[in-house]
């Protein structure tokens, strides 16, 4: 089971930026074993990152043949402040749409007005979810 | 072969970049198709990235096995400012020491000295020459 030592700073940090960072980068690898890096938004939910997808991305096909990925926050510019999280992503087909998700709603609201769309336009254009459970965090 | 159209915004962000950003995500991709961001510094010379590493890090081994890697850089926190190289990395027995490379010691003299080395203990560590040939770039 995953968890994150808050006794640390290392680890109060990650739990700040899972709380409050807008923006990681999921990589994942397509079939002939290259990663493919993309920013997207995200939602810690204390066991898995939940991220909506619009249909047919190449990060949803790559994930269907393998599903090891990983996470990573943004450094700052000289790479003092590290945090990548390995684990797996697997599509919920079953999974609410975003707006049925407060926590997410309430989290990028703001962003997804900053791009002109209403919380149901976003839901509407990004319908999948791909729930990314981490086994393993490293940084500092 | 990557050209960067330069009349471009994006091509113009993206020279700048290269020449001016101090750390870029390097992710290879492990033996149990994990992919493994990790922050590197990085000279581009116009064709491809010089990557000094230690010795038996797990980026040599992964690459070793699976030369397919991603290079990209941090975007700013809201997620504008893609850039991402897909491309392939080797070893390059060729390339000379850290402290023998001018263009190296010119772009990171400084950061050699603010980890707490010097050129010469850094050429010492650092003492394997990885070069990234990018095959494209993508972003925004």
């Amino acid at each position: 089971m995953f968890s994150i030592d808050t006794s640390t700073a290392f680890g109060k940090r990650i739990t700040d930026q899972l709380a409050h960072e807008e923006v990681i980068w999921l990589t994942t690898t397509s079939a002939d074993g290259t990663p493919y890096p993309v920013p997207v938004w995200f939602l810690w939910d204390g066991q898995a990152m939940l991220i909506y997808s619009r249909p047919n991305k190449p990060k949803l096909r790559h994930i269907e043949s393998n599903p090891h990925a990983a996470l990573h926050f943004n450094s700052d510019p000289e790479a003092t402040k590290v945090g990548v999280i390995l684990g797996t992503a697997q599509i919920d087909s079953s999974a609410p749409p975003a707006t049925d998700i407060p926590a997410y709603v309430d989290k990028y609201r703001g962003p997804a007005a900053r791009l002109g769309w209403t919380p149901e336009q976003f839901a509407a254009d990004y319908p999948v979810q791909v729930r990314f459970t981490p086994e393993k965090l490293y940084g500092y | 072969m990557v050209t960067i159209d330069t009349s471009t915004n994006f091509g113009a962000r993206i020279a700048h970049q290269l020449a001016h950003e101090e750390i870029m995500w390097l992710t290879t991709v492990d033996a149990t198709n994990t992919p493994q961001p990790v922050p590197v510094w990085f000279l581009w010379d116009g064709q491809s990235m010089l990557i000094y590493s230690q010795p038996n890090k797990p980026k040599l081994r992964n690459s070793a096995r699976n030369p397919h890697v991603s290079l990209h850089f941090n975007t700013e926190p809201m997620g504008e400012e893609v850039g991402v190289f897909i491309g392939t990395i080797a070893v390059d027995p060729s390339a000379p020491l850290a402290n023998q490379s001018p263009d190296f010691l010119q772009k990171y003299g400084e950061g050699i000295v603010r980890i707490g080395m010097t050129k010469d203990t850094y050429a010492a560590s650092y003492s394997v020459a990885l070069r990234f040939t990018p095959e494209r770039v993508r972003g925004q």
